[in-house]
């Protein structure tokens, strides 16, 4: 479903994507994992288009992405920090994404967030007076509510409450068991070996390790996920060093 | 497209700057037809806020826009919609809305003290005080946007903002009065005049003082400068450049825009 | 030696008031045509024309003799003859429509002309349409007064005539040509090439008179010493007021308005000498005052208000001096292409000035240079006017205020009044 083939990316002179191929398929959540600047951002954003790669290749749903829009009526992005218009009320922004993004909306979803955040006494107020986790609940609902067949989550749980946190966390399991392809990334590993089937981790802008949650954790000799990529990031930190 | 247009329309009409914007020039005329019941006159002095103040706060505002609303925009990015698409919007709705405020803070007490207008009412001059203010927001934001585009951080943006104006305003003519000292013993009408129309802020003072009185001052200079903007041809060429360094710094801002990375 | 003095003027009183016949010309009369009245006529009688219109080619007037209109009647020069020529002494002509003289390339075709002629007058007369209006020459001791004097140039003919010499095609309204004290009283002149014009023309007063929309200039004179010009009103004329050649002009209470366009100017002084220009007012001229080779010239209690230039100076012009004159709202108040300063600027209101009266006996404390640097530019290099009203000019202009360097150091008013100067 995702396609990625030797993408690099700089940035003046500083190179964050070195060489990176991928194939993501659906039914599954995949975490891309890694140190600061290993480029997970980078990554996600040269599939969704914001980022430019240098070169490389990008292929989502048989669409590559270069010079082209239209695909990401298939990807819902939900970004790391969420900062909407200024001057509009929460009821304003999501009729305007509406009114801009038809396709596949569905009110039924939109619903359910709304009831499940409690975002009612919010409708008619402007985006810019919330509270981060607020704001990270709206993003969710705005993402949520276009039903995409792939989604990009980057960090989706921080600055939420625990009953918040485990709903999204259920939805992206539910997304996930209807086909769809999930790619998160988040700084909690007990998060991601909770939700997440594949991993990707990045070093210095390469693929270091994929494979499933399970594999890794097999590999590494570790108990659980946290000490496994503390131990690959320890890895790093020697080989830096040495 | 359209929608998008729709959207940042609403956004503009209620931002703050934009009424202020609009109170300040509707505050300023007002205030000037109140005191001097001569429309030349008023008209005098809004050229300053035409060639000074637009300028200014198009550079100011368009940057801060633009850099206010990069998360937005980022939203955006992430929908399908086609980058281009975002940046004209963004473009139209702010130069439009800019544009507009002063448009209308000028031409509504222009015409209700209209009345109590005694001799000239100059209809043209207005005209051409509110076509040439349009053009200079137009240009300005365009240029706004894309020093916003370039420049990461807001800092280095506002200084190309306040290079620029500097320049348009300050510096260009101080390089007219420069050579019209230094080959004085040339002919300098038409050259000064090619240089005159090559940088849109003078194009604007001098469409806008030779229908002030001050026109009788600009002796045979002024005559060439008369002939040249009253044939049709010097309109659509003073016009055509307006035009030309519209689209200029908005062609190269949507360029630079197609390949940024956010 | 009262007596003495007065015996002539009793002598004149009886020669001007010896009861001559009235002979009555109307178009239903006996006599029917002004020429044959004149024929009939003896010096000292009077012909009195009543209303109609009379067209009779050229009426050649060479007796003493007075021709009175009643209600007007209209003598028509038919656009091909001169209307009225007078050769004779003590003519008077009044109440009469003088209209379409003839053109011509040679002659100085006029309404009335009057040639060689001593205490001759010609009053309240409607000179209409005419190439020249009302033209003395070598005359003596004349009267033009109270008559409207009406040409056929409109200000139009200026426009599409611009830098062409078109406006020649016309004459002036009251030309007066190697003269002597003669008074010219209470006329409005418009739409000539010249509305007042005076070649050799000395001793004599140009008084109440309004002089408009003529092509080139309002007044214009040369060569005419020792003439008074009071309360007289310069308005609109294509190139304002010129005046050359000249010593002892005394100029008092005229109004020079409205006089805009490139080379146009309140009044244009070439070589003249030891003159006074004392309460006129030059209001919205592109320049008030353009001063070339004026000398000894005193220029007091004037109002300069929104010209282009309230005053040029060329730094030929020497010893002159400004006082109590009031600058309002000029673009440029003084502007010189000397680096000297020739003349003597006093006491003067500027209202641009932005100086304090810590003392409060009404003068600034701090010196005003009337001259700013722009005005400075655009007098040597003419091209530069082109940045009037940009910033960068205004930010020149404060900074040579504080700190000069260019214009003339000497050419400054120490003592600037605080308020308006009331005369």
């Amino acid at each position: 479903m995702v396609e990625i083939k030797n993408l690099y990316k700089k940035f003046g002179k500083f190179e964050v994507l070195k060489g990176i191929s991928l194939s993501l398929t659906p039914g599954k959540v995949v975490a891309i994992l890694g140190p600061n600047g290993s480029g997970k951002t980078t990554l996600i954003k040269s599939i969704l288009g914001l980022v430019i790669p240098t070169s490389g290749e990008i292929i989502v749903n048989g669409e590559s992405v270069k010079n082209s829009y239209t695909y990401r009526r298939f990807i819902g992005y939900m970004p790391q920090v969420a900062v909407f218009p200024e001057n509009l009320r929460l009821k304003e922004l999501i009729s305007m994404l509406v009114d801009i993004r038809k396709e596949s909306y569905n009110p039924e979803i939109e619903r359910e967030f709304i009831d499940r955040f409690k975002l009612h006494k919010y409708m008619d107020k402007k985006v810019k007076t919330f509270s981060g986790g607020t704001k990270q609940k709206v993003s969710a609902l705005i993402t949520f509510m276009f039903d995409p067949k792939i989604y990009f989550l980057d960090e989706p749980t921080v600055g939420l409450d625990p009953i918040s946190s485990s709903f999204l966390k259920d939805k992206i399991r539910q997304e996930v068991n209807r086909d769809k392809l999930v790619v998160l990334t988040s700084h909690i590993m007990g998060e991601v070996e909770e939700i997440a089937d594949e991993i990707v981790f990045l070093l210095e802008g390469k693929v270091y390790i994929q494979g499933s949650v399970s594999e890794v954790i097999k590999q590494s000799g570790e108990k659980n996920l946290e000490r496994a990529i503390a131990k690959l990031m320890e890895k790093e930190y020697n080989g830096q060093t040495a | 497209m359209g929608k998008l247009l729709k959207y940042e329309f609403y956004n503009m009409f209620r931002n703050k700057w934009i009424i202020f914007y609009f109170l300040f020039f509707l505050l300023l005329t007002s205030t000037l037809f109140y005191f001097s019941k001569e429309p030349a006159k008023v008209a005098a002095t809004l050229l300053q806020m035409v060639i000074l103040v637009i300028p200014l706060v198009s550079l100011i505002l368009g940057t801060i826009f633009m850099y206010d609303s990069r998360n937005f925009i980022e939203l955006l990015l992430s929908q399908p919609i086609d980058r281009r698409s975002i940046y004209i919007a963004k473009y139209t709705a702010t130069s439009l809305s800019l544009g507009l405020a002063f448009v209308l803070g000028v031409f509504i007490p222009y015409i209700l003290f209209l009345t109590g207008v005694e001799g000239s009412k100059e209809y043209f001059l207005f005209f051409s005080l509110l076509v040439s203010g349009l053009f200079i927001t137009f240009i300005f934001i365009a240029f706004a946007f894309l020093i916003a585009v370039i420049f990461e951080e807001k800092v280095k943006g506002f200084g190309a903002s306040l290079l620029l104006w500097l320049y348009m305003t300050l510096i260009y003519d101080g390089i007219i009065l420069f050579i019209t000292i230094y080959f004085r013993d040339y002919p300098l009408e038409k050259p000064v005049l090619i240089l005159s129309i090559l940088n849109p802020v003078d194009i604007a003072r001098i469409f806008v003082i030779l229908q002030l009185d001050i026109s009788a001052l600009l002796g045979y200079t002024g005559v060439l400068f008369k002939q040249f903007f009253d044939t049709i041809m010097g309109k659509v060429i003073s016009l055509g450049v307006m035009v030309v360094w519209t689209f200029i710094p908005l062609m190269a801002g949507l360029w630079q825009f197609r390949k940024k990375d956010f | 030696m009262g007596l003495w003095l007065s015996l002539p003027l009793i002598l004149l009183f009886f020669t001007l008031s010896a009861k001559g016949e009235t002979i009555t010309v109307c178009p239903e009369c006996k006599i029917k045509s002004i020429k044959k009245a004149i024929d009939l006529a003896k010096d000292g009688d009077t012909i009195l024309i009543k209303k109609g219109v009379y067209k009779e080619g050229n009426i050649l007037i060479k007796k003493s003799i007075k021709l009175i209109g009643e209600n007007y009647p209209v003598i028509d020069g038919e656009k091909k003859y001169e209307v009225i020529t007078v050769k004779a002494n003590n003519v008077v002509i009044k109440g009469l429509v003088i209209q379409n003289s003839g053109k011509s390339d040679i002659e100085d075709l006029a309404g009335v002309k009057f040639f060689r002629t001593k205490n001759c007058r010609i009053e309240n007369c409607i000179i209409k349409n005419n190439f020249w209006g009302i033209y003395f020459a070598a005359s003596k001791n004349g009267v033009i007064k109270n008559n409207i004097v009406d040409g056929p140039a409109k200000i139009e003919y200026l426009k599409s005539a611009f830098g062409q010499t078109i406006e020649t095609n016309f004459g002036n309204g009251i030309h007066l040509w190697h003269c002597k004290n003669m008074l010219v009283e209470g006329n409005h002149i418009k739409e000539h090439r010249d509305g007042i014009y005076f070649e050799f023309v000395k001793n004599s007063t140009i008084i109440n008179n309004v002089s408009e929309k003529n092509l080139r200039y309002g007044l214009h004179f040369m060569f005419s010493h020792k003439d008074n010009y009071i309360n007289n009103v310069f308005r609109q004329n294509g190139a304002g007021v010129a005046v050359m050649y000249t010593k002892h002009v005394y100029m008092a209470n005229n109004r020079f308005e409205y006089n805009w366009g490139a080379s146009s100017y309140g009044i244009l002084l070439k070589e003249i000498y030891d003159s006074y220009m004392f309460h006129n007012v030059f209001y919205k001229n592109t320049t008030g005052i353009f001063a070339d080779n004026t000398n000894r010239t005193v220029i007091k209690e004037n109002d300069f208000i929104e010209n282009g230039w309230a005053v040029r100076i060329w730094a030929n012009s020497q010893d002159n001096l400004f006082k109590h004159n009031n600058f309002i709202a000029n673009t440029f108040n003084i502007t010189t292409n000397s680096f000297q300063n020739p003349n003597k600027y006093e006491e003067n209101y500027w209202s641009d000035y932005k100086g304090f009266d810590l003392n409060r006996d009404g003068i600034g404390d701090v010196p005003y240079r009337p001259v700013s640097l722009f005005g400075y530019f655009t007098e040597n290099y003419p091209q530069s006017i082109i940045l009037s009203r940009s910033f960068f000019i205004y930010l020149l202009d404060i900074t040579e205020r504080m700190f000069p360097m260019l214009i003339p150091s000497k050419l400054v008013d120490e003592r600037p009044l605080m308020e308006r100067y009331r005369w």
